[in-house]
Formats: structure tokens, sequence, C-alpha cells
């Protein structure tokens, strides 16, 4: 095995997958959305990501499929859709073995979860948050009331780790298990991997912004900035920056942060926020503004780029037309900052039956090489999609 | 027509064409062309992702270019074999997953790790090649071909040299691990020229000798004039630097001389250990005659900074062959020498049979011993199968010799044997230990069992892993019964066919041998009646046939074939093994088989199994009566029923006239004519004639009438009327006996009395 990460193809959402090559084979998965028609088998039209990501996973000593780490960025559906079908929630004592012809739920031993920017999204949809966002909260809270009672960190599957500081002192007595804004962590499911270092960007708290109800529309996410080793001990020579669907206001408001010591914002690896959204980029609508400007403390921002950096889009394929997201504005903006530093944009739909995976090597990130599909792959597909007849 | 053969052909011309639409292809140097041996070639350029960090240069710490140049050589008889891959020639060797080769030939790098020929019958056809290789080489561009931390260290890979050594690779690592310090010293080894070139093998891994001295006085050099391989007797040694020293260097292959070979054995730190054997061997060994060869086996033992890949040990054991060629005085000199790689091969172990067979092997398996009673054609094929998946040691006991019918289904196959008649036992052993099996050595294997245990019954008191009853004989089986469950090491495990094949019997005991073989036989006795399946199988098939076997004689057997038998023993062999790996129920087990009409397969009906109560009857001449727990709870819930009345029944069963034990195997309901009292119960007459005659008859007189059950809801003993109706029985009946039972809430009573009219 190799350190790696891998974007799945889920259309407009997200869904990373960080592999480390470590002595357990730490696996963090960074929000998901496995949509329904994507577990059915005979609907070929979407990737089989269900399978893709438990191909990926491994077994724990009692042969359940686990993950270390999920990374919950945001609430919105397309990022925890899938949550309660495919994993399993609750305290560990109740799992239950799949029945014939089921799949094993996957256990999350870790989970990282912002209590305000679940908070604001719910204010922010007029708390219709769907059902697997609730359920997730559901376990959130499950795990941190545990922790409020027995003061001790959970085992396996009850644990969680709380990112940024909840409103009105909700996360006071937490400090055990909080990483507040502008910190940095190592220990990953409890385990010093000696691979991952994790700077925590936001959520911003409101006395950054003038005011909480901006942050609240803005798309309020967990944003991260990992830096990645390929071997335990390893020089950590991969940066991956996340940020789920933060907008322009909160972009903006981190590059006037962090302008002087722009380092926790460089990045070789970018997922472009909001699936390649040109809010990210502007205040204006791109659809009906005449003229939409492009925020230059927000581009600022996200253009920290290394050298070869890669920028990716986790979006459907992005079209020359008013759509947003993804918005093709966005998409010229981020090929302009891959161009200064000879990087590349990739997007996730424009091939949406194959996996985007980066090795991470300690020579930096490194592409997978191309490979042919199966010949007969879409063939039969093909010639079976219109009447042939026959004199 | 010699100019079409100029032409590509069809399958070539195809995958060619793959080839260049393959997106990781950048380009074409140069255009196919035939070779002299008319191979077809074709040169390209592939397109490695570098890592970020290796793109400004284009070229990687470890040599990968962002472009690499392949020649791709199809032979003539591709598609059938797949085409080999070329790097260029300065390509890095140190990388790993390279086939061998010598300095300035081309790279062939080794992209797959199962067979290529067959990778191109796969569906992705010549692009699951070309895919493959893409991931070789985007692999080597980071160095991650070798990847100590997730996979381990890759050993010197030989898949295509000349010459195998085999040996049991943990002993020798043993060795070395406890020897700590550097050592070079002898095994015993034996070798001949196979298809393959030479082949050798270790005799015995556990014994080194310190010094050449020391091995010829314990073993001859030379040709072994008993061998059918024509092989010849010589030496292995093991050399290595000791354990202390970490050897952390890939070094590639490329050893080809005995010069090279001291070089490699300096930077293996044991150049002063080859040596010191060399000299004795030049300075010793006298052949018989001039240009003679001699062939000797070196093992450097070298320890790596991690384990190898798949393996828990990191010790790599690095084997070469070495030929001396006698000069004119008969003698070895290291100038008259050639040298070539060896493929270590693990000699057979139960480690290695466990896991091919799927298993997972604990060294506490070792000491689970097998005992084999009956090595007929049943429990040969069942020892066998047992021993392939690393299952053992056994213990074997039949009486019979190996005759030429038995040649039809026993697992031994061996025409001298059947016509010397040599014990069945003596041939499963040397069977089971051309497996690897240990057999455990007993002075009486070829004693009938039947008396073995008559004077010695604690015959079975070490075995611990199973005893196993495959005689199918019933005078073994009360043997064993009656031997206390305290001489038992481990459960018994009865196997049996019937009906020619047509159904199978997996009986095994309870814990304290309760339910006992007997009990799981009577029950399947009964299950003939309930099932007409099984009945007719069990009942209406001739149980045994007379198989003619010369002028005279005959052998009276069940006719059926050898692939029907092992239709059966597959699934029993592979049960007892989870039974082994998984432990024992304590409940015991019973399973039935029965053969598909087609014949194609056996479904096996796991029958719940009940515990035995025991009661003693009769007066004088004492009768055990064996009563399944289940069918006393029958009994509680139609007394419950009929509650306050009593009721009863008639009890069904077998009789087992040798041992005086009587089987309760089945109540029938009380015929309709039966009257229900709350002091009485009348057992009626209607019909009951009829159906004990069809039982009878259906079950050729195996199950039978026994006598009556009734209840006492309120409890009591026997009453007057009872112990009337007990002697009116036994004075119908004769020497039968017969049984009364009362069923009361505090439990089950006989109703005292003789229960036979002598």
């Amino acid at each position: 095995m190799s350190t790696r990460i891998t974007f799945f193809p889920v259309g407009n959402g997200d869904m990373t997958l960080i592999e480390l090559d470590d002595a357990k084979q730490t696996r963090i998965l960074i929000d998901m959305n496995i949509r329904e028609s994507a577990d059915d088998e005979a609907n070929e039209d979407y990737f089989d990501v269900a399978s893709e990501l438990r191909s990926r996973l491994n077994n724990d000593s009692k042969g359940r499929p686990y993950i270390d780490v999920f990374l919950q960025t945001h609430p919105d559906q397309d990022h925890v859709r899938g949550l309660a079908k495919h994993f399993h929630l609750g305290a560990i004592d109740d799992y239950k073995e799949p029945k014939e012809g089921e799949q094993a739920k996957i256990i999350i031993q870790e989970i990282w979860s912002s209590p305000i920017v679940w908070r604001r999204a719910d204010r922010r949809t007029g708390h219709t948050l769907c059902e697997d966002a609730k359920a997730f909260n559901t376990e959130a809270k499950r795990r941190v009331n545990l922790y409020k009672e027995t003061q001790k960190i959970g085992e396996a599957g009850d644990r969680i780790r709380i990112i940024g500081k909840d409103e009105n002192g909700k996360t006071d007595g937490l400090e055990a298990i909080l990483t507040e804004v502008d910190q940095t962590f190592t220990k990953i499911n409890e385990q010093e991997t000696q691979m991952v270092e994790v700077y925590v960007l936001g959520p911003l708290q409101s006395k950054d912004v003038e005011d909480e109800d901006r942050l609240s529309k803005n798309h309020s996410s967990v944003i991260m900035q990992f830096k990645i080793a390929a071997q335990p001990y390893g020089p950590k020579t991969n940066r991956f920056l996340c940020g789920g669907d933060a907008e322009v206001a909160i972009w903006g408001e981190l590059w006037r942060k962090h302008q002087y010591a722009p380092h926790c914002l460089r990045y070789d690896i970018l997922l472009t926020p909001h699936h390649c959204s040109w809010h990210s980029l502007s205040e204006d609508s791109w659809s009906r503004s005449k003229n939409p400007k492009v925020d230059e403390d927000a581009k600022s921002a996200l253009s920290q780029a290394e050298r070869y950096a890669q920028l990716i889009a986790s979006s459907n394929a992005i079209k020359d037309d008013d759509n947003d997201p993804p918005c093709w504005g966005a998409k010229k903006e981020y090929e302009a900052i891959a161009a200064n530093v000879s990087g590349e944009f990739i997007c996730t739909g424009t091939k949406d039956q194959e996996v985007i995976g980066i090795a991470l090597t300690s020579g930096g990130p490194q592409k997978s090489p191309k490979r042919a599909s199966n010949i007969t792959l879409g063939a039969g597909l093909a010639s079976s999609a219109t009447p042939k007849p026959h004199g | 027509m010699g100019f079409l053969s100029q032409e590509l052909p069809i399958a070539v011309n195809a995958a060619i064409g793959q080839i260049l639409a393959h997106p990781s292809v950048n380009e074409v140097v140069t255009t196919p062309s035939k070779d002299k041996h008319g191979n077809w070639i074709i040169e390209i350029n592939m397109d490695v992702p570098l890592p970020r960090d290796a793109r400004d240069k284009g070229i990687t710490a470890t040599g990968v270019k962002a472009m690499e140049w392949v020649r791709i050589v199809f032979p003539t008889s591709f598609p059938a074999h797949a085409p080999r891959l070329f790097l260029r020639a300065d390509f890095n060797r140190a990388h790993p997953h390279i086939n061998p080769g010598r300095p300035g030939e081309l790279v062939s790098p080794c992209i797959y790790e199962g067979k290529l020929d067959d990778l191109l019958h796969e569906p992705d056809w010549i692009n699951g090649i070309i895919n493959q290789l893409a991931d070789w080489l985007r692999k080597a561009a980071t160095g991650e071909l070798l990847d100590s931390s997730g996979q381990g260290w890759e050993p010197i890979r030989r898949d295509s040299v000349d010459g195998t050594i085999v040996g049991d690779i943990s002993i020798i690592r043993e060795r070395i691990v406890n020897a700590k310090n550097p050592i070079s010293q002898y095994f015993r080894y034996e070798y001949w020229q196979s298809i393959v070139g030479h082949s050798g093998r270790i005799i015995d891994e556990s014994t080194l000798y310190p010094n050449l001295g020391e091995a010829v006085r314990k073993f001859r050099i030379g040709n072994n004039e008993h061998s059918p391989f024509r092989s010849n007797f010589s030496l292995a040694m093991v050399i290595s630097g000791g354990t202390k020293k970490t050897i952390d260097v890939y070094q590639p292959d490329n050893v080809d001389c005995l010069e090279q070979l001291l070089v490699r054995a300096e930077s293996y730190g044991c150049r002063t250990g080859l040596e010191n054997r060399l000299k004795e061997i030049t300075e010793n060994i006298v052949l018989p005659l001039i240009e003679q060869t001699l062939e000797v086996a070196v093992l450097f033992a070298v320890k790596r900074p991690c384990n190898l890949i798949g393996e828990a040990s990191d010790i790599e054991i690095i084997p070469y062959g070495i030929t001396f060629t006698s000069d004119k005085n008969h003698r070895l000199q290291l100038t008259r020498t050639s040298l070539f790689p060896l493929v270590l091969i693990q000699k057979v172990s139960q480690q290695l049979l466990a896991e091919t067979s799927d298993r997972n092997f604990n060294e506490a398996d070792r000491r689970k011993e097998i005992a084999m009673i009956g090595c007929g054609s049943l429990g040969s094929k069942i020892a066998m199968h047992l021993a392939r998946s690393g299952h053992g040691p056994f213990r074997l006991y039949d009486k019979d010799c190996f005759s030429p019918h038995n040649i039809a289904r026993h697992a031994v196959a061996n025409l001298a044997a059947a016509e010397f008649m040599a014990p069945k036992f003596w041939l499963t052993q040397n069977l089971l230990s051309q497996v690897g099996a240990k057999v455990t050595q007993v002075n009486n294997s070829y004693k009938d069992v039947i008396s073995l245990l008559q004077t010695k019954p604690d015959l079975f008191t070490k075995c611990n892993g199973l005893i196993i009853d495959a005689t199918a004989s019933r005078s073994v089986q009360d043997a064993l019964c009656m031997t206390s469950s305290k001489y038992f090491g481990a459960p018994l495990l009865q196997v049996a066919l019937y009906g020619r094949g047509k159904v199978g019997f997996f009986g095994l005991e309870g814990k304290d041998r309760n339910p006992r073989i007997d009990d799981l036989v009577a029950q399947l006795y009964q299950l003939g009646w309930d099932s007409s399946l099984i009945g007719t199988a069990l009942y209406q098939a001739t149980n045994f046939d007379r198989i003619n076997t010369g002028q005279g004689c005959a052998s009276f057997s069940m006719k059926m074939s050898d692939a029907k038998i092992s239709l059966f023993s597959a699934g029993i062999s592979e049960r007892t093994s989870q039974l082994l790996d998984n432990g024992i129920p304590k409940a015991g087990e019973l399973l039935v088989g029965l053969l598909t009409e087609d014949g194609l397969g056996v479904n096996w009906l796991s029958q719940p199994t009940t515990k035995i109560e025991i009661l003693y009857i009769g007066d004088t001449s004492k009768w055990e009566l064996r009563i399944p727990v289940a069918l006393k709870d029958q009994m509680r819930m139609e007394a419950e029923q009929r509650r306050p009345f009593e009721t009863g029944g008639v009890l069904i069963g077998h009789i087992n006239w040798g041992r005086q034990v009587i089987y309760v195997t089945g109540l029938l309901p009380p015929p309709t004519d039966s009257e229900f009292r709350t002091d009485e119960f009348v057992l009626g007459i209607k019909g009951l004639k009829k159906h004990i005659s069809v039982i009878e008859k259906t079950t050729s007189h195996t199950l039978t009438y026994l006598g009556t059950w009734h209840s006492h809801p309120n409890g009591g003993g026997a009453s007057g009327k009872d112990r009337s109706t007990l002697a009116e029985l036994t004075r119908e009946r004769g020497n039968v006996p017969s049984v009364c039972l009362i069923y009361r809430p505090q439990g089950l009573i006989a109703v005292p009395g003789p229960v036979t009219n002598p």
C-alpha cells in the first residue's frame, strides 16, 4: 500500500478518502455523498461509490469494516448523504451483524465535527436539515455526552474531536476533545501516526467577522490544511487544503487574517470549495450580474498553490453556461491559479466512472498512470441501445 | 507465399493497435519488425507520472524518467504466450521486482505476481499488461516497489532460474536466530538433474555439521545407488554473518561466478566463513572419476531491516549452487567451478498445507492427535483429506490387508501392495507420510481394536484431537461403547455409509459421552422410520454385497464407486477439519447426508442431538435402558395436556442383545380406544398391531415394540396394576425384554419386576 488521497466521483458533492501507509493503515474519510441510485446495481448511470469506498477499508478484529476518522465539514445533504445507510450509528455494543444479502455497516472509530457549523447550517436552512444530517448530529451528541459522563476519551466507535468552539460557552469543559481554530493537531483516532499534521483554519468565530449572521449565510464549514508524509517519520511533503462549502466572505476573512503568514493556506492539492462555486470567489451572482467581480482577498486565500499543484473540483462536469455550482467562471479562475504553478485543474465529473487517485510520496504528490479501461466496457451497452434489424 | 510470413500476424497487429491507443503510451519509437527468431518487436515510449519534486528534472532519484522506452517482444506463439517487456539497459537494476539479468542487457521488469500469459487472457487483454507496466513504472518512480513499512522486504526473486532447492525455511531461520553469531556449517544434501536442471533437497534441517570431517563421518558423498532419480548425496552449507548486523542494501541478483560469490559474501559479512568451507572441500574431497561433477549448495542467511514480504521473519535465505569438476588428480579446485542461482522452495510442512488449504494454523494444532480406527476406503480418504489440510499427527488402526479389489476405492494406489496383501494401516501410514503428515508409532496398529480394548482400555487416552471410527462395524462400535469415557482423550466420531452410498452418517459424541455413539445410531434408525428417503437407503438396499475376489472367495462389502465415497468423505473431512479448528460442540453432532438424485452431491441434514437419560431395569438379568431427554419432554407435554387424567402410549426402539441395552427412539400415540382416567390409563389396541408390524417390516426389525409408558400426573410409584401389566407383557413376550415406564413430574421410573421370562 502507499499513502494516497482519493476523490470519488459523486456529482455535486464531496467525498474524499485519505489512506495512510502507517502500521494501522489509517483511513480518514472527509464528507460523503452516496446517492441511493449509486447503491442500486441496476442503475449503471452512477458510479458504485459505496463499493469503491468499501474496497479501500480494512476490517477490525471482529471482522467489521471501519474507518478511523469521518470528518464532517458541514451538514448539507451532498456532504453527508448515505451516512445512516452505510455506517453504524450508536454504541458499538449495538452493532448488528448484517443479515443475509446485506452489507456490513462501517464503523466510524472517531468523528471530527463542529457543533457551531451545524448550528449555523440549521439556522440557514430554517431547520430543514436532511435525515442523514440529523442522524449525524444525534451520533455526535451521543459521543460528546459519553465524554461528559465519563470524562474519558472514548473507545474506538465512541470517540469525537470537536472542531472549533461552540457559541455561549457550550464547549466549556470539553477542552480534552476540543481543537480550536488556529490550532494544530497530529493525533488521529488516538494514534500518533507520525504522518499527519492538521491545521484548523475554520470554522471562523463570530469575533473574526462583523456578524454571526454573515457566517451562517456563507456556508460555514470546517476548513483544514493537512500536511501528510508518505511514511511514518518521513517529511510531510504533501499539503492538502479542504474547506467544504465555505464561501467568499469566509475565504476573504481567512486571507485578511493570514496574509502575512500564508503558509497555513498553502497546498499541493486543493479541493475547490463548494463544488467549484462562483460564490467562493465573488459576492456577485454569476448568472444575474452582468460583470461579476472576483473578490481579490478570497482569491488570494485560494491561490497559495505549490508548484505543480492540483486543484480538484468535486462536481458535475463544468459547462460554459449560467450554472453555479459548478461554475464556468470559477473554473477559469482556478485554471489560472493552476497555470501559474504549472499545475492542473481536474474535475471529478469529467470522468464520472473513475476516481481521482493521487499518491502522496516523499517527493510530493504523484498522479496515477493513465490506464486503459476494459475493452468491452460500454460496447455492450452501446450495441444494445438500439434495435438491430436483420433481413 | 513466403512473402506472407513477413506480414504482421493478425493477433499481433490487433495487440499493437491496442497498445498504441493506450493512454499511457506516448509514441512509437520503432515500428514493428521481425527478429531472426520470428518474434515481432515494437518499441514505444511510455509516460510515467513523476512525483512533484522530480518533475523539474524529469528524472527521479531512483533513475526513472518521465518518459521510459519499452521494447515489447511478441513471441511467435502469441497470443498463446504473452509478449515480453524490456526496459533500457541502463535502467537502475537496484529496483526490486526485476527479473535476473546481466549488466548491459535490457532490463526485464517483473510487473505481475502471477503469470503474464494468464494476465493476457483476462478481459482487459493486452491493456491489462500495459496497465500493469504503467503501475510498475509509477511505483519505480517513487521507490515504492520496495516498501518496507507496508509490505516488507522484497526477497530475491528467482522465478525463471534453472535450479531448485527444497528445505524447511523456518527451521533454518530458527537456527540462525538462535545462533546470533556468524555461522558456516553443513547440512546433508541430495540432488539430481531434473527437467528444470539442478533439483536438490536438504535431507535434515535440524542436523548441522560444524565441519567437513564431522559431516563425512556421518554420511557419504557421492551417487545414491538406491534412488530411482539417480541422485547424488552432497553438501549444503549455510553461511551467515549472524543476526547482530542488519544488511539493508538491496542488491541485484547478478552473481555468476565464484569470485563474485565471495564478494557478495563479504557484503553479507560472512566471507571468511565461506572461504573456510570451500577450502575444506577442495582439500578433502576426492571424486572417483576425473571430469566428474559435484554440486554443492550455498545458503546465505541474511538479516534484513524488516520482515520479508508476507512472512514473519526478517531473515532472507539466498541460495546458490556451485558445480565442482574434478581435475586429473580427481581433486576439486576453486578454479574449476561454475555458479548458478537456485530457487528456494518450502518443504511440505503442516503450516504450508494448512495455509494452502485456507486454514489458520496454530502451533497447538501440532498436538491434536487424530485416531483413525479403520483405514478402509472411507477412513483412508478422510485421513488423507485431513493430512493434506495440515491436520495430524495420526494414530492408525486396521486389522485388514490390502487386496486387489481395494484398488477400486482405497486412497492407496499400489498394485504390488495389493498383490502382496500388505496391511492397510501400514499402507495408509506410508500414504500419509507422503504428504508430510506425522503418524504416531504404535506397536499394535494391525491388531483387532475389539480385542485390544479388552486388554488395554486406555488405548485412546493420549489421543487428544478426535477419535474417528470408520470401520462400519457394529462390533467395533460395541467395544468402543463399553470403554469408559475416562479412557478417551478426545470425543468419538463415527462415520459410515449406508445403502450403496445413498446415505452418509456423521455422529459425534457429546460431552462425557452423552449422547454416546450408539445413541446417535439409534436416533438414525428412528430417522429411517420417520423419513422414507433415509429409510429406503438404510433398510431396504442390501447392506452388504458379495464381491467375488477370486475362485471361491468373496469379500462382503458395499458396492459403490470410488467417486461416490469421495462425495461423502469430502464433506465429512471438511466438517471434521472445522471441528478440530473451531472446537467441538458439547452437545455432539448428528449429520445425515443424502446423495442427490443426480448423484452430483450430498445434502447433509443436521439433526438436533439430545442428552440421554439412563435407567436400569429388570431384577436378576439387568438391562440398561437409554431414553433421549427429548422423548421425556414429549411425555411431559402429553401428560400436561391430559391432566388431571393419566395418559400414555407405546415405546418404540432398538434392542442390543449382546450388551443388554435398550434404546427408546420414539413414542406411539395411544390407540383411539384407549381410556384416560384420573387413576388409570388403559392402552387400547385399535390399529396398534398393524402399526407395529409396518414399523418392524419397514425397518427390517431394527425398531420394535419395547413396552408402554403412562403418566402419574400427581406422582407416586408403580401401582399393583402397573406391576401386573408388566408381568403380563413379560409373559407374552418371552425372552424379549419388556419395559413399562411411568412419567411423573418428579422424573421417570420403570415399573420394577422381571423384564424377561427366563
